[in-house]
């Protein structure tokens, strides 16, 4: 599912940074490690590691991660990525770049 | 789950820390949230919530806080509104507390004032009674001066 591409710094299983259900971000992260979200998150997302969205959260955001798992039913924003999945469930809005 | 107006006194156990920012991670913004929150990293802006904050002590925070529970081993500049503040070994606060109750362990370091969220007049110094000033004003040898008269 996800490229080894080397440059993953922190290992996909842990999971560095995540946000709760009931926690609303809005700003900027940026993180060497993985990035899970389940609440809501408004801003940029920059990351080297991965970035996994949740099936309940609402991310509207700009997203520069090294892989993006998306089962989430609402994300909006541009995002460069090497791979994003989404699952059948979730679609992303905006602008792509793999 | 988390109400709060009714729970505000029973914030969620600990052990449930809903929202983690990890070592790596810097983050600019606000956060607004009503579960646990545990910052190893650093944050900057504000961090608002119903449940506990932990700050870890390789945490950098720059921001106003206002939570249930705070423990601090970490370091935060900015003002801490919340039931009850604890500094911890490594933890050192720079900014202004407003607290139930506040602990401050050995090594910890604060500075700013601490205030508690309901004020209290402190203790007036009353002026003495007429018998006290009678008792003191009695005439006798005023001590540290040389008397002669028993030669």
């Amino acid at each position: 599912m996800f490229s080894k591409g080397g440059k993953i710094e922190a290992p996909e299983e842990e999971i560095e940074t995540i946000i709760g259900p009931t926690a609303c971000f809005r700003g900027t992260i940026r993180s060497k490690g993985s990035i899970r979200i389940d609440g809501v998150f408004e801003g940029v997302i920059k990351t080297t590691g991965s970035l996994i969205i949740g099936e309940q959260a609402k991310v509207l955001a700009d997203i520069d991660a090294h892989n993006i798992l998306s089962v989430a039913d609402a994300v909006q924003g541009n995002s460069s990525s090497l791979t994003i999945t989404t699952s059948i469930r979730g679609c992303t809005n905006g602008v792509q770049q793999n | 789950m988390f109400s709060r107006t009714k729970d505000k006194i029973k914030a969620p156990p600990v052990e449930t820390i809903e929202t983690v920012i990890g070592p790596t991670a810097s983050f600019r913004g606000t956060v607004r949230a009503d579960g646990n929150i545990r910052i190893d990293g650093v944050f900057e802006g504000a961090v608002e919530t119903a449940g506990n904050l932990i700050i870890g002590d390789q945490a950098k925070i720059l921001a106003d806080i206002v939570a249930h529970n705070v423990s601090v081993a970490g370091a935060v500049k900015g003002d801490i509104s919340a039931n009850r503040v604890e500094v911890l070994e490594s933890g050192r606060v720079w900014g202004n507390l407003t607290v139930n109750s506040f602990t401050l362990d050995d090594g910890g370091f604060v500075s700013g004032q601490v205030n508690m969220h309901t004020d209290m007049s402190p203790p007036m110094l009353e002026a003495p009674t007429t018998q006290e000033m009678d008792s003191d004003a009695e005439p006798g040898p005023i001590e540290g001066e040389i008397v002669d008269e028993e030669d």
